[in-house]
């Protein structure tokens, strides 16, 4: 994974370059992702596959707006494997590199809010 | 709210997701957005009628599929918009089956084409709105105190018998001589009933050579004889949910009103060269200016159609025997085309009046318009006077009295004029002359031994 998390060209393109907007949706972000990650490892640790699912599509949407790739990458195959209720023990493990991810993201995110 | 203004449910349980939905939507000032998390609270809202709704495919409480058919059930016609997290071409279908107006991916591109969505939306109801109003001033022009003007005891009895036909299906057979207005009746009939809003279609037989009738009325299908180099949908598939009038349909071909029996019967219809059968859900408005019952009698007229289209009959009589009405219906008639001309109201004089009162109008209604537009070039200072009625006829009385003749000789042109009028009634015309119908055979004997 390369130096920056973030990619906002797709918030650009949304917004139209609404530079209020992306500063918004990027607090947003900050404030929800943790709740939002909090769900998805609830979830897991529940065993509850259809939880698990509908909170990783659901974080994925979020994600969009931010992250990079390799992120959105990540969370995609988290969705496809709890769709596929294949392996908790692979999901936990995803889970962790993900959640170590997003941390260094919403860092990331909070530095250039303050800049 | 007008076509322009678009109230917009949109749900989306992502919160991010949904606050740049908002921004995109509310963009527009004339867009009033409302937001929902979950499908139940959408589904209850749904009592405050939006233009247009979003759907988020996957949500916390429901599938997509689910609020989608539960919205379908209850607001059929609002277009649905989905937004999906996935590009799945299988789902994208399924959901078009299911009758959704959109289906847009949380992709880069989706600002656009959300907004072209919705200005595609605001453009179709915008023709929908248009549509409706035509239908509407249709509807209102064609209402029976609108466009049927008189009130003389024959319209009377016109009217009694238009308001027969207004919560039913009946087939309806018009009669009246040329011009006495019986496509403006049926054209009533039709706005006046319960399929108002669907199509009204005319056909006059007369018009239409014989070979091509059976494809008007029928359609055929592409190949079917030569010359058929496209499928054509035929007038009845047209008038499909509505009306068809056959206008002058006693100047029908024998053979073909075979086929148009079958059809009236069966209330089906095979396109020439098909083998598809059409359910046809048609009302029907026949016209004539002949006797029909003559017409079968020469064996020109099938006997089973004639019954079939009898319905309830609706005689016009000739505006010669409307009383007043030509005066009601001159003043109508000036009042519209001053109006569509852009020029004064116009009034008639008195003897302009019991001159057009006293004249018998061949040509009835459509003869006195071309009187009246005549008249409304030809008068000055806004007032028809007498003088400026042509009559196009040499029947009228003036032109009588201007012929230098016995009294005799006066009373044989009267005799032969009213037995003309009146189809060789000799009962009528005698009713007409307040005269015995002795009196009237014994004229006509002297006419004829005297020619």
């Amino acid at each position: 994974m390369g130096n920056s998390r973030v990619d906002l060209s797709y918030l650009e393109t949304f917004s139209g370059g609404d530079k209020i907007l992306i500063a918004e949706m990027m607090e947003r972000f900050v404030l929800d992702a943790p709740d939002q990650l909090k769900s998805i490892d609830e979830s897991i640790n529940l065993g509850d596959w259809k939880s698990a699912y509908k909170n990783l599509h659901n974080f994925k949407s979020t994600l969009n707006f931010i992250a990079i790739q390799e992120i959105k990458d990540q969370v995609l195959a988290m969705e496809k494997i709890a769709k596929e209720e294949t392996s908790v023990s692979t999901l936990k493990e995803k889970y962790k590199l993900l959640f170590d991810e997003c941390k260094l993201l919403v860092e990331e995110i909070k530095k250039t809010l303050s800049q | 709210m007008n076509s322009s203004e678009l109230k917009i449910f949109a749900l989306e349980d992502n919160a991010v997701f949904s606050k740049m939905l908002h921004y995109i939507l509310s963009m527009d000032d004339e867009h009033e957005v409302k937001m929902f998390v979950n499908g139940r609270d959408l589904l209850y809202a749904l009592d405050e009628n939006p233009s247009v709704i979003t759907v988020d495919y996957s949500l916390p409480d429901m599938t997509g599929e689910e609020v989608i058919h539960k919205i379908k059930a209850k607001l059929p016609q609002v277009p649905i918009i989905v937004i999906s997290g996935q590009n799945d071409i299988q789902t994208a279908v399924s959901l078009f089956k299911l009758g959704v107006y959109d289906y847009i991916t949380k992709e880069e591109d989706i600002r656009e084409r959300l907004l072209n969505a919705l200005n595609k939306i605001k453009t179709k109801q915008s023709l929908e709105e248009e549509v409706q109003t035509l239908r509407q001033e249709l509807s209102n022009k064609y209402e029976f105190d609108n466009s049927i003007i008189g009130n003389s005891t024959p319209m009377k009895k016109v009217f009694q018998m238009l308001h027969k036909t207004t919560n039913n299906n009946i087939t309806v057979s018009i009669t009246g001589e040329t011009g006495t207005g019986k496509e403006v009746i049926a054209k009533a009939i039709h706005y006046n009933s319960n399929r108002k809003n669907k199509p009204f279609v005319a056909v006059n037989i007369a018009a239409i050579p014989t070979s091509l009738l059976e494809s008007e009325l029928f359609g055929h299908e592409k190949g079917s004889f030569t010359g058929a180099i496209a499928k054509r949908v035929g007038k009845f598939e047209e008038a499909n949910g509505g009306t068809i009038f056959l206008d002058e349909i006693g100047e029908m071909d024998i053979n073909l009103q075979a086929k148009l029996l079958r059809v009236i019967q069966e209330r089906e219809v095979v396109r020439i060269g098909g083998n598809k059968t059409l359910k046809l859900d048609v009302r029907i408005i026949t016209a004539t200016h002949r006797d029909l019952s003559l017409r079968m009698n020469e064996k020109l007229f099938r006997e089973d159609l004639y019954y079939r289209l009898l319905g309830l009959p609706i005689h016009l009589p000739p505006l010669r025997e409307r009383e007043n009405d030509v005066i009601l219906i001159a003043m109508f008639l000036a009042d519209q085309f001053t109006a569509s001309n852009g020029m004064k109201k116009l009034t008639f004089t008195k003897e302009a009046k019991e001159k057009l009162l006293k004249y018998h109008f061949p040509g009835n209604i459509r003869e006195l318009k071309a009187i009246v537009e005549l008249s409304a070039v030809m008068c000055e200072n806004d007032t028809i006077s007498d003088t400026d009625i042509q009559f196009t006829s040499s029947q009228d009385v003036n032109s009588l009295l201007n012929k230098d003749l016995t009294l005799k000789e006066y009373t044989f042109e009267i005799i032969r004029s009213f037995m003309d009028r009146y189809h060789d009634n000799v009962a009528t015309v005698a009713k007409k002359l307040d005269i015995g119908k002795v009196t009237i055979y014994r004229y006509l004997k002297e006419m004829d031994t005297n020619s």
